[in-house]
């Protein structure tokens, strides 16, 4: 009943505070730009329309570009357009001038000059952007092509042959021992760990941080003392951690809806950047429900730890120092598990996996990501539920002694209250 | 006999606190827990509300041990504010009184009762951090007594009120004795507790040093004081055998066409007749106030406390 009464007041302040009003309004607008991204980054790409002027002797170059390079903008148009510009060996340099001018005032965006005089080998992409892999690079494979077949067809090849060489392999990524069956559905596995790794260790920290300060608060306005004459030090500590873990499955419940509502309205899926394209029909819901037990799991341990000390610290200038060593905890654990998104089957992440403070983000990206037996789920949630009871326990006796002791505390301090 | 501390000792660390105390307190009473800085009267309170444990000895109330069952009938008023600064003064106090076991409805009946007779009005609508140190005193003490406590433990009740409202609160307390309940506060202003208590004790150094009803503290020490107001020179006291630095003199200048009133107040010398400086008083001019009495409480209090030092 009391437990009931302080989840309440905690839940109840916390989610009507401007801080988690702003920070979840800050998240849907996170979201909603994630899902108007591919719109804005089409309309962005359509506006990258390259005129190309092609300086050639018989305009036979511009003919094969324009048959043999029709990349298509999001819009539909075509992205290079090829003019081309003829000139004998006694025109050339007069016509190059004026092309180079032509590209200098922004009226073509590149200048391509096939077989200048006395270099029949050789071309020259003249631009004012010069970017790698851009459309210097697809037009030079193009162009491979041209002069590789036209120096073939010289040795006399016949044509049929010349198709069989140039038939490409086939080439295949298998994934074995992985959850995903081919490749691109391991890159939407990992897009997915990502963006569920990201959001536990912001939440672990953020929410852990909240569980400190909510301590000290209390500490530091004095009301340990009127709630101490009514309830146990052990019904406000839970109170407080489950208050909170709530606020942050509330914040979730609203991002990941409204996600999940957004990618269903728009019907499409959601791309993540280049050739990571998210499902929501190949989304498997067993994750979601891992991702639920492994912040629950994660929280409350690191919520009691948090808990633990803040109850020692007096004043709220030395939260952040005495957190440090949970916050830098909670980092390496989401390095481990960036790392496991590679290598998941590595054998120092698969032992770190079970470290209770790496176990929510190690072993859920692992989950994801590749067969984990159910006797090591199994072993990964019990052996975090051990170290939460055991680290609960201990959190109970620092705020038991240390919810009454103001002043400076130390290091020696805290292991003299766990040891009494 | 309500409630009972039975040779009850606390240490933090080295320095012991509260050095076996005993001490017994009858229902119905208002009790002063008195004692300088440190003395262990805090200490000794939150031991009786169980937020901290004594190392040994035992407290009980109504004959059973206190625990967070009987913390229901208890309420507690720190020396500190221990209210949450955010949150609106209206819902922090229907959160405690909930905590504190009331219904719904009887929180916002007994909450609407006393924030009329405390006059906070709309107060109440505003965040803690908002109001005045004496508003966030009313508040904390309403928090102290809306569930109606058999038993209540004051920690400085009166610190930061104005004298209307330390009014207030003396005969809201008063009511409480009235219905029965207990009554314990500490206080350094001596004036409350004289006017308040029917019984006290005095700590120091976590034992105490004076107990009983007020009048049998106040004549503990023996002494015996006399006060004199005259229309006249006082002088002729510096001539009894009365060490002159225990005169405390007041000097009033009262309007010009009358003589001005002298005030003297002093420990009556063994073997001095009281009537025999009121004649010589007499002498020297027209006396408004003679009188032989037991020592303040405030005497008592720095005498008995300051004399160790």
């Amino acid at each position: 009943m009391k437990l009931l009464l302080l989840m309440a007041r905690e839940y109840r302040e916390r989610v009507r505070s401007k801080t988690f009003i702003i920070s979840t309004l800050i998240g849907l607008l996170v979201i909603l730009g994630l899902s108007f991204a591919p719109v804005i980054i089409d309309k962005i790409k359509s506006a990258d329309k390259s005129y190309i002027a092609v300086l050639e002797q018989t305009g036979q170059v511009t003919t094969y570009l324009s048959e043999h390079l029709e990349d298509k903008l999001p819009n539909g148009e075509r992205e290079f357009t090829f003019t081309a510009t003829k000139a004998n060996n006694a025109e050339w340099a007069s016509q190059k001038k004026q092309l180079i001018d032509e590209l200098l005032t922004g009226k073509i965006s590149a200048v391509l000059e096939v077989s200048p005089p006395g270099a029949s080998d050789k071309v020259i992409w003249h631009s004012k952007q010069i970017e790698l892999g851009g459309a210097a690079a697809t037009v030079q494979t193009v162009l491979q092509q041209l002069y590789t077949q036209q120096r073939i067809n010289d040795s006399g090849l016949p044509q049929g042959q010349l198709a069989a060489i140039f038939t490409p392999l086939d080439f295949n990524v298998q994934p074995e021992g992985l959850k995903a069956t081919t490749a691109a559905q391991q890159a939407q596995n990992m897009a997915l760990v990502y963006f569920l790794l990201f959001m536990l260790y912001f939440s672990l920290i953020v929410y852990g941080m909240y569980v400190a300060n909510g301590v000290i608060e209390e500490k530091s306005s004095r009301i340990m003392e009127m709630m101490l004459s009514t309830v146990k030090p052990s019904t406000m500590m839970t109170a407080k951690i489950i208050g909170i873990g709530a606020v942050g499955l509330t914040q979730y419940f609203v991002w990941i809806g409204t996600g999940i509502a957004l990618i269903t309205l728009q019907g499409s899926d959601l791309t993540l950047g280049s050739g990571v394209t998210f499902q929501l029909t190949t989304l498997n819901p067993v994750y979601l429900i891992f991702f639920g037990i492994f912040f629950m799991l994660g929280f409350l341990l690191y919520a009691a730890v948090y808990a633990g000390i803040g109850a020692m610290v007096s004043r709220v200038e030395d939260t952040n120092q005495a957190v440090s060593p949970m916050t830098m905890l909670i980092v390496v654990g989401f390095m481990l598990a960036m790392f496991s998104l590679y290598s998941p089957n590595n054998p120092w992440i698969i032992a770190f996996s079970y470290v209770p403070f790496f176990t929510p983000m190690v072993l859920f990206s692992r989950i994801v990501l590749t067969h984990v037996p159910p006797g090591g789920i199994i072993l990964g949630i019990v052996d975090m539920l051990l170290a939460t009871v055991i680290l609960i326990w201990a959190a109970g006796k620092l705020y038991r002694v240390g919810v009454l002791m103001y002043g400076k505390v130390s290091w020696r301090d805290f292991w003299r209250v766990l040891r009494s | 006999m309500s409630l009972k501390l039975d040779s009850v000792y606390k240490s933090f660390g080295q320095k012991t606190v509260v050095d076996y105390l005993d001490l017994t307190i009858p229902r119905g009473e208002i009790f002063g827990l008195l004692g300088p800085n440190g003395a262990g009267k805090t200490t000794t309170m939150r031991m009786i509300l169980d937020i901290i444990r004594p190392d040994t000895g035992s407290i009980t109330w109504l004959g059973h041990k206190i625990g967070l069952d009987s913390a229901n009938s208890f309420g507690y008023l720190p020396e500190e504010r221990g209210l949450y600064p955010k949150m609106v003064v209206a819902q922090q106090m229907k959160f405690f009184s909930r905590l504190r076991g009331l219904s719904n409805s009887e929180a916002e009946k007994h909450i609407s009762y006393w924030v009329e007779r405390f006059e906070l009005g709309d107060l109440v609508q505003k965040k803690a951090s908002e109001l005045s140190k004496g508003n966030q005193q009313k508040v904390q003490f309403i928090l102290a007594i809306v569930h109606n406590p058999d038993l209540l433990i004051l920690d400085e009740p009166f610190s930061g009120l104005d004298p209307l409202n330390v009014e207030l609160l003396k005969s809201a307390l008063g009511e409480f004795a009235q219905q029965g309940r207990t009554i314990l506060f500490s206080s350094h202003r001596m004036e409350h507790v004289e006017e308040l208590c029917s019984s006290l004790c005095i700590i120091d150094q976590g034992k105490i040093i004076a107990q009983g009803g007020l009048t049998d503290v106040k004549s503990s020490t023996g002494r015996q004081i006399i006060r004199l107001s005259l229309i006249g020179n006082l002088d002729f006291l510096r001539d009894l055998p009365i060490n002159p630095a225990k005169i405390r003199f007041n000097h009033f200048k009262a309007s010009a066409a009358s003589q001005a009133i002298n005030h003297a107040e002093f420990d009556l010398p063994n073997g001095l007749n009281p009537q025999s400086i009121l004649r010589l008083a007499l002498e020297r001019g027209d006396v408004i106030r003679f009188e032989l009495g037991v020592p303040s409480l405030n005497d008592v209090f720095i005498s008995l406390v300051g004399g160790d030092r």
